[in-house]
């Protein structure tokens, strides 16, 4: 009897645990079938993703290595949209998940339509998740990024890209 | 024969003795049976598969019970194992391919596709956020610059002395 309330504990533990993990996953689960939006998942061959983005950017070999530690990004872009109620009613939700997942503030940017925020969050050793809001008057773009790197590494990709 | 009648008679009257009872199945086993008795031969030799039968032993409970823990412990087992497995199933995802790209609610599996569609948007984000942060950089700049400023006063200590 002690064991099997040992080993349902367990269950729903673990089964919270991956609840828990799955937030953000749900939230681009949610909209990456939704005729409005364009997913992209990206996943193995980083590499290659490094290499034409160094090509490009004049990256060196250490943020090369730093976007070769991603494990994903996955984006939801909403184009061509003048669905304001859409694009606050999607921000709002992430905005919850973010609250969820305890991440925090790493850039606000706002010049006149435009905004970009960057939030960031340490999930485990050295493993990092990443959110990038990109909002313009008919676009969003929402960018999940993780990893095995610190904030300063992630943060790295962009800031000394740029 | 008349002997054979009348203990056929007590017999189904039920009161022959177990000899008695033994003398009539052996003369009904016997191949010489009167004619007029043949009608009962089917009725002995019926008794006689019926005493072949063997009667099944009772449930020993005590004995039964290893049996029965035995399945519920194999039961446990047998569980154990597929819970084990349908864990790891549930917790280790399954690898697939992750570079593709679903528009307008079509899924395209194609990496190239992906990952330049990715590439540009962060390229995209790269851009603001390098025109955007551009003010914080000439505020490094001029930080940066304003170092041998801050040493002025040290050297003019150092020419006093």
């Amino acid at each position: 009897m002690k064991k099997n309330g040992i080993l349902i504990l367990t269950i729903l533990l673990l089964a919270s645990f991956r609840a828990g993990a799955q937030t953000i996953d749900k939230f681009f689960d949610r909209y990456a079938n939704d005729d409005r939006f364009t997913y992209v998942s990206v996943g193995k061959g980083m590499m290659n993703l490094a290499s034409t983005f160094g090509a490009n950017k004049n990256m060196d070999k250490n943020q090369k290595e730093v976007l070769d530690r991603l494990t994903g990004i996955k984006i939801l872009t909403l184009e061509n949209s003048r669905d304001e109620k859409l694009m606050n009613s999607v921000l709002d939700e992430l905005d919850k998940v973010i609250r969820a997942g305890k991440y925090e503030t790493a850039v606000r940017v706002k010049d006149k339509d435009e905004t970009v925020n960057i939030f960031f969050r340490t999930t485990g050793k050295d493993q990092s998740d990443m959110i990038i809001v990109s909002k313009e008057k008919n676009e969003m773009s929402i960018i999940w990024m993780n990893g095995k790197m610190t904030k300063e590494e992630m943060s790295d990709i962009f800031s000394q890209n740029s | 024969m008349k002997e054979i009648d009348d203990l056929l008679n007590k017999y189904f009257e039920g009161k022959t003795t177990l000899e008695e009872e033994n003398y009539l199945k052996s003369y009904f086993r016997n191949e010489e049976i009167q004619p007029e008795h043949e009608v009962y031969k089917t009725l002995f030799h019926v008794f006689d598969e019926k005493a072949k039968e063997k009667i099944p032993q009772p449930v020993d409970e005590k004995n039964a019970q290893p049996n029965v823990k035995r399945f519920w412990k194999l039961t446990a087992v047998i569980a154990g194992i597929a819970a084990a497995f349908l864990m790891i199933i549930w917790v280790m995802p399954i690898e697939k391919n992750q570079d593709f790209a679903i528009v307008n609610g079509e899924k395209i599996e194609n990496t190239q596709f992906a990952q330049n569609y990715a590439l540009e948007k962060l390229n995209h984000v790269s851009y603001k956020l390098e025109t955007n942060l551009k003010p914080l950089e000439a505020i490094a700049t001029v930080k940066s610059r304003m170092e041998p400023v801050k040493k002025i006063p040290e050297i003019k200590k150092e020419w006093k002395k």
